[in-house]
């Protein structure tokens, strides 16, 4: 009896461990299979500038999915995104958009980088500034001068001459640019503040000195407790070669073999702005702007912040914003009176091994035609013949309408030296203005510390 | 047989006593406090008002209670969605790492073979290579090699073969176990699977817990596997997907930011208090910590 018991219970363990294993094998693969086909996006009206439609028989590189990885699209850009796609399959039937949009600024390059390790990188990818050229390095990007030479509907003269050294290496083209902006472009300010303290409203040739003594008059505070700051800009590489550029310095020497940002022009700019955080403490650090809420939407519309110098895509949450009367004029000149940005851009890059470069390239170029995003995210448009579609509502409040020409000109937009080591550049140089920015060293100091490290790196390089 | 004494303490040594518990304990709650104010702050900041300014000082305790941020996160992403492929992706994947890991852990505890100690050195050794340094190899082998990209396979399949940390803390913990229960029941006529499965596991089930909740947490948390593997968004798990509660470079409203980070870690905390006593048990039996 005892022994019969003891088989069934045995008999009944092995059953439920079958029973387990085949659970867990049917769950692990249902787990690998392959995803179902997602939903296709609605086709409604094609908008923007007509195209000519696709040659009816169906060229090589015409069928099939054209895998388009985006990254960084803001939510009120991605039904805009939707629509384009849906309507660039109507135009090419035999085509189907497989789309992939990133969360906003999270690990884009590191896929793009492990994709291009593993040769599957998508057909038609976004890319950045000072991205192209280390991508085109390494052979990942397939050169698109013939398809631009044999387009008749973008014509290489109509390219702007200041977005061309940015979407190229050794020459060629390996990247379309579809906008660009500088940056920080923006000094935005609250009207009703400058109005309460009796102050002009800032204008476009409003230089450093001016916006300091503004942000004295501008700030309040009562003992050790602000009240409102006069003014925040954000301590990043953007921000600090906008101020060592405009003042006349550099980051590298000509061939780019030497750092230079120990030398006075590009200390004394950077030591400008620092000292009102630190010195002057009428502009705000980086924590305490976190804590206020870390976004122009909140500073504004708490009334924390007199002036801010910001960018482009500040405008989307400024506009979302209930109760904040602001206005902007471009970003101040340096005191020497001069102002050098940096091009912030976006542009379309193809796989060197994609299979359906004919698509991809139609892709790329309807998107630059079109302009699909641009009332939502305000890009300059990067050929000649479309500057005029550069307006929009919100222009005249930014004070856009001047920068196509203002842009035109040499040497006002530039995109960061070193190539590929950029990043890795930045990294060393901001780790140490981090210190000088909260006062715990001066910028020479930081200025000094970095230097060596930034040479070894570009040593390193050659 | 003599009768016990004990010895009476002075006033004096109750006082010192009870001076010294409140030390401790003093200490204990303000760290504890200390730990504990970021999450405060998220839930402080999960319940503010859309578009209200943080200010500063930070709070730590709620004065508004604006409950619907939680109902607009649905609203903004696909919540549902993330959220039942992260309990999918991580309850195959602590299966599998349970599973793999107890096995590889009682072969080295319990059975003598030839190599055994420089096999399990070659393991602890692989405890050394850092992620990012796998990372592009596995991808080709995931997606060129076998073909699953864009599937669950590279994320829940890897735990089924043994993940050198489980297998080194669950090799500690078994060797604490008293052999004679092994011999004793081969000497019953069992069998190793059958000691493994009857005697070792029952028995280490404060280490089994341990691993669940590391193997959990890590599952649940990862960002970059699902980040590169998956491109679907149907597919996304929550660590992943929840970042589109950001705008471009970083921004976005906080609230809603803060309402989704903390339903994202709600799950881990439940869990943990249901497991905490297996683990503290598991932790302290192997001497590890997380």
């Amino acid at each position: 009896m005892q022994m019969t018991q003891k088989s069934v219970r045995t008999m009944s363990r092995r059953q439920w461990l079958k029973l387990v294993g085949l659970g867990g094998a049917t769950a692990a693969l249902a787990a690998c299979a392959a995803p179902a086909a997602p939903a296709q996006p609605s086709v409604s009206g094609a908008g923007g500038q007509e195209l000519t439609p696709a040659a009816q028989p169906v060229a090589e590189g015409m069928t099939g999915d054209l895998r388009v990885m985006v990254c960084c699209a803001t939510p009120s850009e991605e039904p805009l995104r939707n629509k384009f796609n849906a309507d660039f399959e109507t135009r090419y039937p035999g085509v189907k958009i497989v789309p992939e949009i990133l969360p906003a600024g999270q690990g884009y390059f590191e896929k793009l980088q492990t994709m291009m390790a593993a040769n599957t990188l998508p057909d038609v990818f976004d890319m950045w500034e000072g991205y192209v050229q280390p991508y085109a390095a390494n052979g990942a990007l397939r050169p698109l001068d013939d398809l631009i030479d044999s387009d008749d509907q973008v014509k290489r003269d109509d390219i702007l001459p200041v977005i061309i050294p940015a979407q190229s290496w050794q020459g060629k083209s390996y990247a379309f640019v579809y906008g660009f902006m500088p940056g920080p472009v923006s000094l935005y300010y609250n009207v009703d503040h400058f109005e309460q303290a009796g102050l002009q409203p800032p204008t476009p040739d409003w230089t450093w000195n001016d916006v300091r003594e503004a942000a004295l008059k501008l700030h309040v505070a009562q003992g050790d407790k602000v009240e409102r700051y006069g003014l925040s800009f954000d301590n990043w590489f953007v921000t600090w070669q906008y101020m060592i550029w405009s003042n006349g310095g550099d980051i590298f020497n000509a061939d780019e073999t030497k750092t230079t940002i120990t030398e006075p022009a590009a200390v004394e700019a950077v030591q400008f702005w620092y000292d009102m955080v630190n010195k002057d403490k009428v502009a705000v650090d980086q924590t305490a702007y976190q804590m206020l809420g870390g976004s122009m939407a909140k500073v504004f519309a708490g009334g924390m912040i007199a002036m801010r110098l910001g960018n482009y895509w500040d405008l989307g949450e400024l506009k979302e914003t209930q109760g904040a009367n602001w206005r902007a004029v471009l970003s101040p000149k340096s005191n020497i009176g001069q102002r050098v940005w940096y091009m912030h851009l976006g542009c379309w890059s193809i796989g060197a091994n994609s299979k359906m470069v004919p698509a991809a390239w139609a892709y790329a170029r309807d998107f630059v035609l079109q302009r699909p995003i641009d009332s939502v995210t305000p890009y300059i448009p990067p050929l000649k013949s479309l500057m005029s579609t550069f307006t929009g509502p919100d222009h005249e409040r930014l004070g856009y309408g001047a920068l196509p020409e203002i842009v035109a000109q040499p040497g006002v937009l530039r995109v960061p030296g070193a190539g590929e080591k950029f990043d890795k550049i930045q990294g060393l140089i901001q780790a140490e203005l981090d210190l000088a920015f909260t006062g715990k060293k001066s910028v020479a100091e930081a200025m000094a510390t970095a230097a060596p490290k930034v040479d070894e790196e570009l040593a390193r390089r050659a | 047989m003599g009768a016990i004494t004990f010895r009476r303490h002075s006033a004096q040594w109750y006082a010192r006593r009870t001076a010294r518990a409140l030390v401790v304990y003093g200490l204990l709650i303000g760290l504890g406090a200390i730990f504990i104010l970021p999450f405060l702050w998220s839930l402080t900041s999960s319940l503010r008002e859309t578009g209200a300014p943080l200010g500063f000082p930070p709070q730590f305790l709620p004065t508004q209670f604006n409950w619907r941020n939680y109902v607009r996160v649905f609203e903004m992403i696909p919540f549902a969605t993330f959220f039942r492929n992260s309990v999918i992706v991580t309850t195959i994947a602590v299966f599998g790492e349970l599973l793999s890991a107890s096995l590889v852990a009682f072969g080295f505890a319990r059975l003598r073979f030839p190599g055994r100690n420089l096999l399990f050195i070659l393991l602890l050794s692989t405890m050394m290579i850092p992620y990012p340094v796998t990372m592009i190899p596995s991808f080709i082998l995931w997606v060129r090699g076998l073909g699953m990209a864009n599937t669950f396979g590279p994320l829940v399949l890897p735990p089924f073969f043994g993940p050198a940390f489980s297998i080194f803390l669950l090799r500690q913990f078994f060797m604490t176990i008293n052999t004679e229960l092994d011999e004793a029941a081969k000497i019953d006529g069992a069998s190793e699977f059958r000691i493994y499965w009857q005697i070792i596991l029952p028995l280490a089930k404060p280490a089994l817990a341990t691993i669940a909740i590391f193997s959990f947490m890590a599952n649940w948390n990862d960002f970059l596997t699902p980040l590169i593997y998956l491109s679907d968004r149907n597919l996304y798990t929550l660590a992943l997907g929840i970042n589109f509660l950001r705008n471009m470079r970083g921004g976005g409203e906080l609230a809603l930011q803060m309402a989704g980070a903390v339903m994202f870690i709600a799950p881990c905390i439940i869990l943990y208090f249901l497991a905490q006593r297996f683990v503290i048990q598991g932790i302290v039996t192997t001497g590890l910590k997380g």
